[in-house]
């Protein structure tokens, strides 16, 4: 070609918003109520395989069939458990609307809550920011946010504090 | 009618940081170019055209029908398929079962990102949080997905620090004979042991960087084959799975805990490794392979893929490192391109597996070619829990 | 081409206008558990050799559902542990399609499609926008209603096609939904409430328009063999194609689809059809918008260029004509995108397998369905179904 390349190389910007109202469905709405109106985790069980499952949810995974929402079905679980993992980053937060990097998060916890199985896992943040606290086997305890706070999302749950037992 | 089908050509680009000075379609149609050229072949041959990327991260939905022009798809058939990480791989399966059918003459197959245009940061934490999972998603990414299986293997007394460091430099070495690959500085061991952490025991400099660019196969049935090539990389057989036991809704943390299965991206590569070796015949595949591409988003993650595809023992890939078995002048090279950790534009990185073994069947491998290829492996390993494997030969 | 391919299996949801009852993978797993218990199928992992579901491929689009790899929150609810998996993201006849590829390639026996989408939990412009190019059309603000009216009002100038023509289309099509019990139950609509409908964009009025809809859909793909053994009523794949046209509008002469056209070339020497008119005896013809069926039906070659008007008129594509097009109701009744081609073939199999009830096209032996990904139908997937396995090759 005959023209001389331009200095510049041009950027087209653009912000893409796109908007959602999403459906819990069924399964997640319960755990999600039960959340919000009692301060309650719940999840339910494979017929078949009789894992608890961690969100609830209408069919097991492994066994491929549908776990029906009959009482027999759903398990209440404690708001306590053992860690299995935390995950400290020193990574920093990301805004999810631009991307950019900003400040640090608490460190991330699995916790197994009693009552479930060793798939009823659970993730959710540290109340601390020294991971060390949190080695495999500590006991920890779900802090809530006061009923009237609730909304029905997993942030009802502020984060999960190290008890002594 | 299964048809015998090979790799005739392949492209890429040179991948970087950024490439502000080409569009996407420019750039994908750099790869499509270096592979019809590679190949000797010109567009009018390719009768069909399946393309993978992540439409979020560069926020073009619909990618293939905007990039018809560059990557030769109009008046082609061809769709697009993507399967997060492992999207060059899930390409490349479908354009084999496509050849494999008979009914085309040549498919062009394409993967590419070109992250620098949108953010995959936003967009990845979109798969972990939601409206209702709204907490500690920014954990959940694929830096604490390694960590898990860092802090593991350690555990184990598989591989100490100190040798992670030294596979990082073969891993930089092999890079600097990649002309494609992205990262290709000279490191070495103490500057990988002192660099920032990013998430204990896994650093900055042992994490795969975010690339741009594009890479391209061609793919033939046999009749086209013998028209076309005197060089293929005949593709012996091919497998995907997927580790897909419990995912959170809206979140994937399989990856990250100790599940009874293990941490599932793993597993899943263990899985269709040992697929292929079943169908395959392999037993010893240390001795039987001649190469290996495996996924490595890190340092740590080609270590760990070390003993999920059995080119040692559970707990002894410290001697591979030991015996530096898995050097490009070792007995089983692994990762001769640089691997992901030296080039990762997601879109292409599961291709570039896949296509690093044809090059390396074919000859073609410039100064990190492998003597005597005859046999080689790629398996690859995306976000979340998909693996492929794919076995290609220079003979069936 | 040794090797034959036939669906086996078909599943549907009903598709109203919002489904807030069900969440996307709710949804999925209905038509994944219908599948299930119609063919009494396991899935690969689930045995140890024998006859199962080798392979799923899932139809959606990230886009749609707001998150990166988002079919990895659908994959327990199609069966996805320990499978081979993958994702097509176009329209539901382009799954089928790759299926079908799949089976025929010999590398797999029986595959699994399913396809969700729940357009209403979004807009879906805002989502279209971003299907253009982003330097050239996409700052002009298009999205797939408006392309489509530049297309709707090129094809009028063109041919002399009228408003009410296009609104022939979809009193038709909505009059065959109310026998099609998956459809939404709404009225039936004269070519006075079309043209009196709200104008969107020149000249496509509401009712000329697909309106939104929620649902989801399951076909089961397999060979021969395993066809056999699953179903005593096989319906036969014997022609598949597939052709991308250019992107930009300005490169493409929109009354006319050439890409189409090749598409169409490629599924019927496949299925070996030389005079589809006479051979076809009904077809699903992707209807987004009430013109696109005629302007589709004559890239198919099931009139000649420019005579859609004619088409229509003739009375030839109605529920009792020659070539019944759009049985099911099409999308203008109300079908999501992307599931839309999967629900179109799902309709052409009960056709061809005499079960379409009220519906039903009689003796109908051979079907052809069309689907579209990509504004102003950039890129067409055309399937012929038979109820023989066809001619081998």
């Amino acid at each position: 070609m005959n023209q001389k390349a331009p200095d510049e190389n041009l950027c087209v910007e653009q912000i893409i918003e796109l908007p959602f109202n999403e459906s819990a469905g069924k399964y997640i709405s319960i755990f999600l109520t039960k959340i919000r109106d009692e301060g309650k985790i719940v999840a339910n069980k494979c017929p078949v395989c009789h894992r608890i499952v961690l969100p609830p949810r209408i069919v097991c995974a492994y066994d491929k069939v549908e776990i029906e929402d009959r009482p027999e079905n759903w398990v209440e679980l404690s708001d306590k458990g053992t860690v299995t993992d935390c995950v400290g980053i020193d990574e920093r937060e990301v805004d999810t609307i631009t991307g950019d990097f900003v400040g640090t998060p608490n460190p991330i916890l699995f916790v197994r809550l009693d009552g479930g199985d060793e798939w009823t896992i659970l993730g959710h943040i540290a109340e601390e920011m020294d991971v060390s606290k949190y080695p495999r086997g500590a006991r920890v305890q779900a802090i809530w946010k006061p009923q009237q706070e609730r909304q029905g999302k997993t942030s009802d749950i502020q984060f999960f504090r190290l008890i002594r037992e | 009618m299964s048809e015998r089908i090979a790799i005739v050509g392949v492209g890429q680009t040179h991948f970087k940081s950024r490439r502000p000075e080409v569009s996407e379609l420019e750039m994908v149609n750099e790869a499509v170019m270096a592979a019809l050229e590679n190949a000797e072949l010109t567009i009018k041959e390719v009768d069909a055209v399946v393309v993978g990327n992540m439409e979020l991260f560069e926020g073009d939905y619909q990618v293939d029908m905007w990039l018809a022009g560059g990557s030769g798809a109009y008046l082609k058939s061809g769709f697009k398929v993507q399967t997060g990480g492992s999207t060059g791989s899930s390409v490349c399966c479908t354009v084999f079962d496509l050849a494999a059918t008979g009914e085309f003459k040549t498919i062009l197959g394409i993967g590419f990102e070109k992250q620098d245009e949108g953010s995959s940061q936003a967009s990845l934490r979109s798969i972990h949080e939601d409206v209702f999972f709204d907490v500690g998603s920014s954990g959940k990414s694929a830096a604490t997905a390694v960590q898990s299986v860092a802090l593991d293997m350690m555990r184990r007394k598989s591989i100490t620090e100190e040798q992670v460091a030294i596979v990082r430099v073969k891993q930089a070495e092999n890079a600097m004979r990649n002309p494609h690959a992205h990262l290709r500085k000279k490191i070495t061991v103490e500057e990988v042991m002192n660099s920032p952490k990013l998430a204990w025991p896994l650093r900055v400099f042992h994490m795969c960087p975010t690339s741009v660019g594009a890479c391209a196969i061609l793919v033939a049935p046999e009749l086209q084959v013998k028209k076309v090539s005197n060089n293929p990389a005949w593709v012996a057989d091919w497998t995907n799975i997927h580790g897909a036991i419990q995912p959170f809704y809206g979140s994937i943390t399989p990856s990250w805990i100790s599940t009874p299965l293990g941490p599932m991206w793993a597993w899943s590569v263990e899985q269709a490794a040992n697929r292929i070796y079943k169908r395959n015949g392999i037993t010893n595949p240390r001795k039987e392979l001649d190469v290996v591409e495996v996924y490595d988003m890190a340092t740590w993650a080609e270590i760990e893929w070390w003993e999920r595809i059995h080119l040692c023992e559970r707990n002894d890939a410290h001697k591979l490192v030991e015996e530096r078995a898995t050097w490009l002048d070792g007995d089983i090279p692994v990762n001769p391109s640089g691997g992901v950790t030296s080039t990762n534009a997601i879109g292409a990185s599961a291709m570039q597996r896949i296509a690093e073994v044809a090059i390396q069947i074919r000859g073609e491998g410039g100064e990190r070619q492998v003597p005597n290829v005859r046999q080689g492996l790629a398996v690859t390993a995306g976000g979340d829990m998909y693996s492929a494997g794919v076995l290609i030969k220079k003979s069936l | 081409m040794n090797r034959k391919v036939a669906i086996v299996a078909v599943a549907q949801t009903k598709y109203p206008a919002s489904n807030t009852s069900q969440s996307n993978s709710e949804l999925l797993w209905e038509v994944t558990k219908k599948i299930l218990e119609q063919t009494g199928l396991k899935f690969e992992n689930q045995v140890n050799g024998g006859l199962c579901i080798d392979k799923i491929m899932h139809c959606s689009e990230d886009f749609w559902q707001g998150r990166t790899i988002s079919d990895l929150t659908l994959h327990p609810e199609m069966g996805g542990y320990a499978m081979d998996v993958i994702k097509v993201a176009a329209d539901g006849t382009q799954a089928v399609y790759h299926a079908a590829m799949s089976i025929l390639s010999g590398h797999h026996e029986v595959i699994l499609v399913t396809a969700q989408r729940k357009e209403s939990e979004t807009i879906k412009s805002s989502i279209e926008n971003n299907a253009f190019d982003p330097i050239f059309l996409r700052p002009l603000g298009f999205d797939f209603l408006t392309a489509a009216a530049l297309q709707a009002t090129r094809y009028m100038n063109a041919y002399g096609l009228t408003e009410e023509h296009f609104a022939e289309v979809a009193v038709k099509n909505r009059k065959n939904a109310k026998n099609n019990p998956y459809a939404r139950r709404q009225k039936a609509i004269t070519i006075s409430d079309v043209m009196h409908s709200k104008m969107l964009a020149y000249p496509i009025k509401q009712l000329d328009s697909k309106p939104v809809a929620d649902g989801a859909c399951a076909i089961v793909v397999a060979s021969e063999d395993a066809a056999k053994k699953l179903t005593d009523k096989p319906v036969w794949i014997t022609g598949l194609g597939s052709c991308y046209d250019a992107h930009y509008l300005g490169d493409r002469e929109l009354s006319h689809s050439e890409a189409l056209s090749l598409g169409a070339r490629r599924a019927y020497d496949m299925a070996g059809i030389k005079n589809p008119r006479k051979e076809i005896d009904l077809a699903e013809i992707s209807d987004e918008y009430s013109y696109q069926e005629l302007l589709w039906a004559e890239g198919l070659g099931l009139c000649d260029e420019g005579k859609g008007g004619e088409l229509i008129k003739s009375g030839i594509t109605g529920i009792r004509g020659k070539l019944p097009v759009n049985t099911s109701g099409g999308l203008l009744s109300g079908l999501p995108s992307g599931v839309a081609g999967m629900a179109q073939t799902a309709e052409a199999f009960l056709q061809l397998q005499g079960k379409a009830g009220d519906r039903q096209v009689d003796g109908a032996k051979t079907a052809l369905v069309h689907g579209t990904t990509g504004p102003c139908g950039q890129s067409h997937c055309v399937i012929i179904l038979n109820q023989h396995k066809g001619e081998i090759l």
